[in-house]
């Protein structure tokens, strides 16, 4: 793609004027997009796996599946009927917070949400029919009926995605005169940033929700209950989520590569690394000093950056020096975010292979009770993994919001009084969230 | 072209939603008023037995509504949001409490559970559409300007016409819900909830058009152009249209014919919509931006139209199949009146 | 059975020893056939269930 061509620095489309309250505008964001992502995990995951269990069900006509497939779709359903409203949430904001964004970039990739939103549709009637067609539907038809659920599952997320990448490998309009122009949409939604992620998002998806229910039947597994029911949701979601989690470590090597590619001062952050640098090193853990531009405290790996980030060990990394100082992303909190994350995903990975070379040698789950704990904190820190993931892409990408074009101070409302919308918007997720869990809660203790 | 085509796309998506949306919350009225735990049991239990399959599917028109805006009309976009932010803001926390309290009473345990989440539910049903009437009434009385929050905070979107149009809406919507409702009762063979509904659906259907006569004088005071827009040419057209269908339903209604009126009913509120437009036309933010100056360029117009006219082509016959299951009973769970659901549960947790 | 650690293995030299489209879409190939044929493979419906026979007592540590 040739590179974008930026003549002057972008005005503001709706005129500008004051903008007081850009960090409630951003915390609301995060939060909302927090709330939301986990939830898009199942969209994306669940279906598969219900669709799977119902497929052992139509091959064996053992009602135990079906049992497990009726009950998960249920589930399925109200996460997806919560992830309506969560989802339906930052579409507003998109323009409550954003205005000048929308205003300026809605033109460039809204063929894009303009795409998921045909997708959400799809998946919303065919979520319905399933979930309230198990009884008067043939088992086949029913079973059909799943398969759109899938597909505009994984549509879904790209066409999201899509516009993710974009913002960070911007593309498909001229600046001219401060002004967005001759927008070119579909070339906007194909950009380079957007395989990648939209591979490691839909891997995440199924190591999430994967070791999320994993989570719920490891529990029982360890109180005792070994029925073919519990020993069905284990196999099906660890296999999910076991094979998903070193997949995934190799989709993330392509993600950093493609970021030291097209955003090197991102992976300068991610890393804390200073200066330009040939022959870098990895540093693990320890906190980036702003007065200093180092890392102190951390262990430092020589050469390993070059090798994981250009497959050389003597290749040259750019550093945060490479852009003045306004340029630059908070380091720690990327830093932080990043390194939490490749932890946390390298963990699930060993988790993973553990799973799949027991059931390699000996055709069965490994007996520790380790194992099954391990399993059990395996879904919250998927979680983590996945929004300390968000995190390292998205405050990655500051201070732009549109990476090079746009700064995000332009973006913002200029409404003020954000703070009372902030408190209020805590307090809601915060009793969303109780409700949902207390619900999956009385859900997994029905079994 | 292009922009006009955009914009019938986008009133496609309003109306779907102000039918189909506007019912859902006007069940959710008469889940409110539907009385006590054992009274209103039976009125609860009907609707919850006729939203779960289609709410979410019908949530998603305003999805549509505002993608279709945001790409093609982006000004208006960023315009409309940061001046109406209040409203907005209020009607999106009323989505949250709508849709997570209806889909999580239907996993509640206890009658206890059940009646908090439905008085979410319910109290959110209000909320939203009048906050999205209202935020419609400060575009149609041109009190939204071009520019980032430019726009009065509050009389944007608190003055006469937004008020008319956000009680119209919840009023509307009851009326819609009932008149669905009971039909809905007919095919679930419950003869008491059609003649409850049957009540609701005149009473509600009179009240509506008593409020949209009474708010044309609002309107007249309020938004002379608007006022002018509705009473001449193609706009009195719709409003004429509008209130034969109205007057229909209710004939409809009051003769048992509960299958045909939902569409009529339908009829009745995509006029008043497409009054609405052409009302204002050509602005699209009255009194200063006109629908061509605020449209995208033709190459994303034209991306649109083509990625929506492909998404067509799977959505509507999904969409058909929904709707055609749903009318003939094959989503149809078992009736049960939602106080009822909890009398043996209740019992189980006491022992 | 093999196959699916093989598509694994070449999907991995695929995706870490080159850069191009082509080369990624391949690995990614493998790689997804790897996920879909071990699901496959694991949740084998004449396995399931046939887990509780030699299992160690529940209780002990």
């Amino acid at each position: 793609m040739v590179d974008l061509v930026v003549a002057q620095a972008l005005s503001e489309t709706l005129g500008g004027g004051p903008q007081p309250d850009l960090l409630e505008a951003r915390q609301m964001q995060a939060l909302s997009l927090a709330v939301h992502i986990p939830l898009v995990c199942f969209g994306i995951a669940f279906p598969a796996m219900f669709l799977f269990v119902e497929g052992l069900y139509l091959r064996t006509g053992d009602e135990t599946f079906k049992r497990l497939a009726v009950k998960w779709s249920k589930v399925a359903l109200t996460l997806f009927a919560v992830g309506v409203v969560t989802g339906t949430i930052l579409s507003f904001e998109f323009g409550l917070l954003w205005p000048e964004f929308m205003a300026s970039f809605g033109q460039v990739f809204g063929i894009a949400f303009a795409l998921e939103g045909i997708s959400f549709f799809v998946e919303a009637i065919f979520m319905a029919i399933y979930v309230y067609g198990w009884q008067r539907l043939s088992p086949r038809v029913h079973f059909l009926t799943g398969i759109p659920i899938v597909i505009s599952g994984f549509a879904g997320s790209f066409n999201v995605i899509a516009v993710n990448g974009w913002m960070n490998d911007p593309g498909g309009f001229d600046v001219v005169g401060g002004r967005v122009v001759d927008p070119r949409p579909w070339e906007a939604m194909f950009n380079d940033a957007m395989a990648h992620e939209v591979f490691h998002m839909y891997l995440a998806g199924y190591v999430v929700a994967g070791f999320i229910v994993a989570g719920v039947y490891s529990a029982a597994w360890l109180r005792g209950r070994r029925d073919k029911y519990v020993h069905t949701a284990l196999v099906v979601t660890l296999s999910f989520a076991c094979l998903a989690a070193p997949v995934q470590v190799i989709v993330g090597d392509w993600a950093a590569r493609s970021v030291t590619q097209r955003q090197p001062v991102k992976l300068a952050a991610f890393e804390g690394l200073a200066h330009t640098t040939k022959g870098a090193s990895f540093t693990i853990g320890g906190v980036f000093d702003e007065d200093e531009q180092r890392v102190r405290w951390g262990i430092e790996i020589p050469h390993l950056l070059s090798l994981l980030a250009e497959h050389d060990p003597n290749a040259t990394i750019t550093g945060l020096d490479s852009v003045p100082p306004e340029d630059r992303p908070p380091v720690n909190v990327v830093r932080f975010a990043f390194q939490t994350m490749v932890g946390i995903g390298t963990g699930l990975a060993l988790l993973g292979a553990v799973f799949f070379l027991t059931w390699w040698r000996r055709r069965r789950l490994p007996r520790s009770r380790w194992f099954f704990r391990a399993v059990v904190a395996a879904g919250p820190l998927a979680l983590v993994a996945l929004i300390a993931g968000w995190i390292t892409t998205e405050v990655g990408r500051q201070p732009w919001i549109v990476y090079e074009v746009m700064r995000t101070e332009q973006a913002v409302t200029s409404a003020d009084g954000l703070e009372t919308g902030y408190v209020a918007l805590v307090l809601v997720y915060l009793a969303l969230a109780s409700g949902v869990l207390w619900m999956l809660r009385r859900l997994a203790r029905q079994g | 072209m292009l922009p006009e085509i955009c914009l019938a796309l986008a009133m496609v998506g309003i109306t779907a939603y102000a039918v189909l949306g506007s019912a859902d919350f006007g069940a959710g009225f008469w889940d409110l008023t539907a009385g006590g735990a054992r009274r209103g049991g039976r009125v609860r239990g009907m609707v919850q037995h006729a939203m779960s399959p289609v709410w979410e599917a019908n949530h998603v028109w305003l999805i549509f509504v505002l993608v279709v805006v945001w790409t093609a009309f982006p000004v208006a976009f960023g315009s409309i949001f940061s001046t109406l932010s209040i409203p907005l803001f209020l009607a999106a926390l009323g989505i949250i409490f709508r849709g997570a309290a209806f889909a999580l009473r239907g996993q509640a345990g206890t009658i206890r559970e059940a009646r908090v989440l439905g008085a979410l539910f319910a109290s959110s049903s209000v909320l939203i559409p009048f906050c999205l009437g209202a935020a419609i009434g400060g575009i149609a009385s041109g009190r939204v300007p071009v520019g980032n929050a430019t726009g009065d905070v509050w009389s944007s979107w608190l003055n006469p016409t937004s008020v008319l149009i956000g009680v119209l809406g919840v009023v509307t919507g009851a009326h819609l819900a009932a008149v669905f409702l009971a039909a809905d009762s007919r095919r679930a063979g419950q003869e008491d909830l059609v003649h409850a509904f049957r009540t609701r659906a005149l009473g509600s259907g009179v009240l509506a058009g008593a409020l949209a006569l009474a708010g044309l004088l609002v309107v007249r005071s309020d938004a002379r152009a608007l006022f002018d827009g509705l009473t001449s040419g193609a706009g009195l057209a719709c409003v004429l249209v509008s209130g034969a269908a109205g007057v229909g339903t209710l004939v409809l209604v009051a003769r048992g014919r509960h299958e045909p009126a939902r569409f009529v009913a339908a009829v009745s509120v995509a006029a008043i919509v497409a009054g609405w437009a052409f009302a204002q036309r050509p602005y699209l933010l009255p009194p200063e931006l006109t629908l061509d100056e605020a449209a995208a360029p033709d190459a994303t117009l034209a991306a649109v139209l083509a990625g929506l006219g492909i998404g067509a082509v799977i959505l509507v016959p999904s969409l058909w199949l929904l709707y055609r299951l749903v009318l003939r009973g094959v989503l149809d769970q078992r009736f049960e009146p939602l106080d009822q659901r909890f009398t043996t549960l209740d019992k189980d947790e006491r022992r | 059975m093999k196959w699916i650690l093989a598509a694994a293995l070449v999907g991995v030299v695929l995706m870490v020893a080159f850069e191009s489209p082509l080369t990624r879409v391949l690995g990614l190939l493998c790689l997804f056939g790897f996920i879909v044929g071990g699901v496959f493979l694991i949740a084998d419906p004449d396995l399931l269930g046939k887990e509780e026979e030699g299992m160690p007592d529940d209780r002990s540590p």
